[in-house]
């Protein structure tokens, strides 16, 4: 049962979107997610009869069916993504499908929050970030990374990309680092054109007084 | 700063890893029978070669998995990146020597070599 109070970590920030259309920057909060622990070879079959994914096996690559994917998280170790409310249910499945040792189903929707970063420019913002190379040709649609921003540990997840919207990066951050992650993107997205936004509450993005003034 | 080939993830630049010290130091099988010199060579003594060295690293901001790396500390040439559990790989020589027989790089400063064509191929 879902308690209709509950609050993303994000709820005091509005979508910012250049005017441009180039970057845009929202929250996607809610979204169920939990860690899936198994060993590909004995288990992929019944991780995909649970859950209709596929379990990708390639390093840094997802899979999708419907509303759901499977993220690469390590050799033995995926994320499942699954809309709103999945969550309790899919981990009960989860936990009664796979029975063999080392593994592991824990329901992490309320650790992690997701950013979505959308836009022609929206590499361009994630490469101020981190080290990874972002080019088209390296990080392609469904590719899935753990990596470093300054001090944060992220998930980028290019969930997709089509000539006609850019790209649709998916950053997953743990929700006590989200608002320092969302100041970051939303400061590397002053460049192409994101305008200085005023939270509900919390921290003010630096420079954004000046501005308003 | 140096980039880090996990061996699950792919090529890395350093700040995602966290280092764990020398790889290959095996736990003694029954620690009660040791001396006490012998418990603390165990914990607290390890190599340090100018050369080649095994040693372990974290891929805490990626795959999260240990694995082994053999670098040369002379260099930071890393040679090869394996799987925890695997014996490290058998590489011939570590670039030019000086003529007393020491690795050429980074705090040699007092015989200067002549730089070589290897040079060239260092991360």
């Amino acid at each position: 049962m879902l308690d209709p109070r509950r609050r993303s970590p994000l709820a005091h920030r509005m979508p910012i979107r250049a005017a441009s259309g180039a970057v845009s920057l929202a929250e996607w909060p809610f979204l169920s997610k939990l860690i899936v622990r198994c060993q590909a070879g004995r288990d992929a079959t019944a991780v995909e009869a649970v859950t209709g994914v596929a379990l990708p096996t390639t390093a840094c690559t997802s899979a999708t069916a419907g509303e759901r994917s499977l993220l690469w998280l390590g050799p033995d170790e995926w994320m499942l993504v699954a809309p709103d409310g999945e969550a309790a249910a899919l981990e009960t499945d989860l936990r009664a499908a796979l029975t063999g040792p080392h593994t592991q189903v824990v329901d992490v929707s309320d650790y992690y929050t997701v950013i979505t970063l959308t836009g022609a420019r929206g590499r361009d913002v994630l490469a101020r970030l981190v080290t990874i190379d972002l080019h088209p040709r390296h990080f392609a649609k469904g590719r899935v990374v753990g990596t470093l921003a300054g001090a944060v540990n992220l998930l980028v997840w290019l969930r997709d990309e089509s000539d006609a919207a850019g790209p649709v990066f998916d950053v997953i951050v743990r929700a006590s680092m989200a608002d320092h992650v969302w100041c970051l993107m939303a400061e590397a997205g002053r460049a192409f054109g994101c305008p200085a936004q005023e939270p509900r509450g919390g921290e003010r993005l630096r420079g954004a007084l000046e501005d308003v003034a | 700063m140096f980039l880090i080939p996990c061996p699950y993830c792919g090529t890395r630049d350093q700040s995602e890893f966290a280092y764990g010290g020398q790889a290959h130091v095996a736990r003694p099988e029954d620690p009660a029978s040791l001396s006490d010199a012998e418990w603390a060579e165990f914990v607290f003594f390890r190599d340090n070669p100018k050369g080649l060295f095994a040693e372990r690293w974290n891929h805490a901001s990626g795959c999260r998995r240990w694995f082994n790396v053999l670098r040369s500390t002379a260099s930071d040439r890393i040679y090869a990146a394996y799987e925890i559990g695997t014996p490290p790989p058998a590489i011939e020589g570590d670039g030019p020597a000086t003529p007393s027989g020491e690795v050429v790089g980074s705090g040699n400063d007092a015989v200067k070599l002549v730089k070589t064509a290897d040079e060239g191929t260092r991360p």
